[in-house]
């Protein structure tokens, strides 16, 4: 009799709980609802975690020019590789993803494309302690370099600075995998130079150990950068979203390169509310330096014999076997403004 | 004094609690063609993939076909990379798995002998079992370096808990009356060890070590994950940056593999170590 008196009140826990979940559920559904009334819901996907140096798109969200163009936006952060599955897939829609993705990407049958580029500047370079003396590709000759692994926009930059000092990996010292822990790597000594991104981690190593040299890659090559990736079902199905995508972040740029600190502030205040006080002023610093990355005449153009020097260094390290049939599908500037 | 001094009744009873499955009768019309259960569900998980693949539900570079991939792994057994990279990933394993149960079997029996030591480390223990390894991986790499010495302090992190909680059951479940036989016979601590606590704790302790074996892959795989250049792990953190999806389900595959050998390992040692058990049965 007990036993099933029981067996009734967990029958009855279990309706009340599922019920109260079906509630929640259906009550979170009709919130979306409420707030995207004649806008279109975009999430748009960006690499690392989110950080000042997506401040543009934090600045476009404040100010309203993600809903000028009908679109109610949401970010996501991430494994850029699983990223752009996830767009290839059309289970997103848009992402800021490296222009080197695109292209292996499109090399194993998915179907993105990059139309806007964000970055105009490659943001890789390698950094060293001053006392190395390393200011050269050439002088990596013999040295224990790091790097986050032997793929990716780090790897390729690498090798770009590599052939631009006459150099291979082989006349490396050693080519170290340190995954993305070069300040801590650089700091202990455990590599001589480390291949990392210049907005950011030569301002961590500074403040935690050594002044450093940089050397950037765009000194040395031309390579297609981050830029918004969508897929071909969104350009097919809906060509307008794809352009109000790029005319909202272009605005939210030029914002954030005009200024800064204001760019900061919006960041800060809403996105990246985690940031201690102490951190304020080197992130506005790697705002600062980001924003001349950003900086173009012709603000989203993506340079084709970019993408062939891409395309031949991603040949060159191995990681593309052949070049691709149509490589000028990779890009699509035909959603940019006009003016 | 030798282990068949060993009362019967307690071989009977110890043993069904340390298989990590239990067996199972199965009725005389099925029981002969019970080899051939395993395979023939593998084969059907196999062709419902197929199945999938072929379907067009899904683009082939999100579910690639089993022939995709066994091409890939082929590609990769040929030009010497698979080796190599298990290679690495192997000693990592095994040095790991080593470290890590040696560590836990001595500690595991220290704590179940000694109350104060219990007292003193379990919840420290406990508490060390709780952290995320994925947490503090990134942590490890840059404290022990990106070498083989930070993969293998996490999977002997990881494989040190389960054989630890198994070894401290192991030997305080050893009934009291044996201890008192061996305390009547005036044996040493040594030979108490060596005659008792051990071949009495010894079929708990290798079921610790069966889920030890399974998760020191895991354990090597997490470190590679994080930072490596070459490895198992290191060759799917490749495949994922290469988009390289038959790459992927491969090396997954290959772990696999690779984590059932290591349990069959186990399984094998077991049998070697437990026979006088089975005769004690029969």
């Amino acid at each position: 009799m007990q036993k099933r008196r029981m067996l009734w009140l967990t029958l009855a826990l279990i309706i009340v709980v599922a019920a109260l979940a079906g509630a929640y559920v259906l009550s979170e559904d009709g919130d979306e609802n409420d707030e995207s009334v004649d806008l279109t819901r975009v999430t748009l996907f960006m690499s690392y975690i989110p950080s000042v140096q997506f401040s543009p798109v934090y600045v476009a969200a404040e100010r309203g020019y993600f809903e000028d163009e009908g679109i109610d936006i949401r970010f996501e952060n991430g494994n850029e590789a699983d990223g752009l599955e996830r767009i290839a897939t059309n289970d997103l829609q848009f992402g800021l993803i490296s222009g080197e993705q695109v292209v292996l990407a499109r090399a194993n049958q998915r179907p993105v494309v990059y139309v806007f580029e964000w970055f105009h500047r490659f943001p890789v370079g390698v950094v060293s302690p001053i006392d190395q003396n390393i200011t050269t590709p050439a002088d990596l000759a013999g040295r224990v370099v790091g790097v986050p692994g032997t793929y990716g926009a780090s790897y390729m930059g690498l090798h770009a600075l590599l052939s631009a000092g006459g150099l291979t990996e082989d006349d490396l010292g050693e080519l170290r995998s340190i995954g993305f822990a070069a300040p801590d790597s650089v700091c202990a000594g455990e590599v001589e130079a480390a291949v990392v991104y210049i907005v950011n981690e030569p301002l961590t190593i500074v403040q935690q150990c050594t002044p450093v040299n940089v050397i950037p890659v765009s000194d040395y090559a031309t390579l297609v950068s981050n830029g918004i990736v969508t897929n071909e079902q969104t350009i097919r199905d809906n060509p307008d979203l794809v352009r109000g995508m790029v005319r909202a972040v272009r605005r939210g740029i030029a914002d954030a390169v005009d200024d800064p600190k204001a760019a900061f502030d919006i960041s800060v205040k809403t996105y990246v509310k985690d940031l201690p006080d102490d951190q304020y002023a080197t992130q506005l610093q790697v705002l600062v330096n980001a924003a001349e990355l950003w900086r173009s005449d012709q603000p989203g153009m993506t340079d084709p014999d970019a993408w062939t020097a891409t395309q031949d260094v991603l040949i060159e390290t191995g990681l593309l076997d052949a070049p691709l049939d149509n490589l000028a599908a990779c890009y699509d500037m035909g959603f940019l403004p006009e003016d | 004094m030798d282990s068949n001094t060993y009362p019967a009744g307690q071989r009977h009873r110890s043993r069904p609690t340390t298989d990590t499955l239990p067996t199972l009768r199965l009725p005389p019309r099925i029981a002969r063609w019970q080899w051939l259960l395993a395979p023939a569900f593998g084969l059907a998980l196999l062709l419902i993939w197929e199945a999938v693949a072929r379907s067009g539900l899904y683009a082939a570079f999100i579910v690639p076909s089993p022939g995709d991939v066994a091409h890939r792994w082929r590609e990769i057994a040929a030009d010497g990379s698979l080796v190599r990279h298990t290679a690495v990933t192997l000693r990592e394993v095994l040095t790991g798995l080593l470290i890590g149960v040696a560590a836990a079997f001595w500690l595991g029996y220290l704590i179940a002998k000694s109350r104060v030591v219990a007292y003193m480390l379990m919840p420290y223990l406990i508490a060390l079992q709780a952290v995320p390894i994925v947490a503090i991986a990134p942590l490890l790499i840059i404290w022990f370096g990106p070498g083989i010495a930070s993969k293998v302090i996490i999977c002997a992190l990881l494989v040190f808990f389960p054989m630890l909680v198994n070894t401290v059951l192991g030997v305080r479940n050893i009934p009291p009356e044996l201890r008192d036989l061996m305390a009547s016979l005036e044996a040493t601590p040594l030979q108490t060890f060596w005659h008792l606590e051990l071949p009495a704790a010894l079929p708990i302790v290798l079921g610790g070590l069966k889920v030890s074996a399974t998760l020191s892959v895991i354990g090597a795989v997490v470190g590679e994950f994080v930072s490596a250049s070459e490895g198992l792990g290191y060759l799917i953190n490749f495949g994922r940056g290469t988009y390289d999806t038959p790459l992927v389900i491969a090396i997954v595959l290959t772990l696999t593999a690779l984590a059932l050998a290591l349990y069959g390992l186990a399984a094998w040692l077991e049998h070697l170590l437990l026979v006088w058990q089975d005769a004690g049965q029969s």
